[in-house]
């Protein structure tokens, strides 16, 4: 019986390890999201300043929590992501309108992408 | 560079735990289930290890989940014959009585020159003298010689024969094992025994002593 209670206590703590990060994850991606939704609002009125101000935020967010993404997510989607902070960042300042719109729709769809990659849908599983 | 040597190493000492947990079996004795697991673990391993980019719980997670499952169905099917059954299978009979069960062999898809093969290497080369072989459901055959075709027995004989005695190891390497050391064969016997063989310990490879006080001494090359 020692090794059932084995089997089934590592089986447990992984799963609820899966649905922790899985939590985790999503908060901290919709946080950014929320951020950058602000951010290209603002940026669609002409408020560059206050734009850059919620992508500032979002990115340090995101930096600051580097540590917990590079455990669960492939660091070639968070070299992605980071670039993409990066790039909209120099648009929010410099007031590109025509590039800073569609960075932050990649960056938001890119975020969005990064939570539902994780949860047990059956299109994921599948 | 550095990322694959320290995650070869993690990997490497999580993948013996994990192995050492699913308990001991030769390779070649692994049923099915355990057969896919360990082709599975060492697959999940080598993505992280090679790839720096993926995360180390890619590997971990998958690794571990295989292993509860293996442990949890390996006690399922301790415990329950039909669980075993659809797991392992059942042993076949593939020869009774010198005579080949064709229906069987086709079934599992042994050929006769493998049969033979097999037989052949268990030194069986007269298939008539063969009572019994059997395909075990971890692929290994086994095969059961009539026993008018086996060498005699002690019993057979009606010689009187001691038990065996299992010979427990005493020095491995120059190094005593304090804690096999019990009565008769203490530490003092031990010293006594090592002065009447004329070395001492550090001049041993490996001294190994039965129940009854019979030895056995390999010394190291090059000790006098």
């Amino acid at each position: 019986m020692k090794f059932l209670y084995t089997g089934l206590g590592i089986l447990a703590v992984c799963l609820l390890l899966c649905i922790v990060m899985t939590t985790v994850l999503d908060r901290f991606t919709s946080e950014a999201v929320s951020h950058m939704e602000q951010a290209r609002s603002l940026g669609e009125a002409g408020a560059y300043e206050q734009a850059a101000r919620y992508v500032e935020k979002a990115s340090v967010n995101w930096e600051n929590r580097m540590g917990f993404f590079g455990i669960i997510l492939p660091h070639d989607h968070l070299d992605e992501v980071g670039s993409a902070f990066r790039r909209a960042q120099v648009y929010a300042k410099n007031a590109n309108g025509d590039e800073f719109g569609p960075i932050c729709v990649e960056l938001i769809d890119t975020l969005r992408n990064l939570s539902e990659m994780e949860t047990p849908h059956y299109y994921n599983v599948f | 560079m550095f990322i694959s040597f320290v995650r070869a190493v993690i990997l490497y000492l999580f993948l013996v735990a994990t192995i050492r947990l699913m308990g001991k079996r030769q390779l070649g004795e692994l049923e099915p289930s355990e057969f896919v697991v360990a082709i599975l673990i060492a697959d999940l391993a080598s993505v992280p290890m090679q790839d720096a980019g993926t995360p180390l719980l890619s590997g971990v997670i998958p690794i571990l989940t295989v292993l509860a499952l293996e442990l949890i169905l390996s006690v399922l099917a301790m415990r329950f014959r039909l669980v075993r059954q659809v797991l392992s299978g059942n042993p076949i009979l593939l020869m009774r009585n010198g005579q080949i069960l064709a229906k069987n062999l086709a079934r599992t898809r042994i050929t006769v020159d493998e049969l033979v093969q097999h037989l052949r290497e268990k030194q069986i080369v007269d298939l008539s003298s063969v009572q019994y072989v059997i395909l075990e459901v971890d692929g290994q055959i086994s095969a059961i010689v009539h026993p008018k075709y086996q060498p005699p027995t002690a019993m057979d004989a009606h010689i009187e024969v001691d038990a065996a005695e299992l010979p427990v190891t005493l020095i491995s390497d120059g190094k005593i094992m304090e804690d096999r050391l019990k009565p008769p064969q203490d530490r003092a016997w031990l010293e006594r025994e090592l002065k009447r063989l004329g070395c001492g310990p550090d001049e041993v490879f490996l001294l190994t002593a039965t129940q009854s006080g019979k030895i056995y001494l390999s010394k190291k090359e090059g000790a006098r």
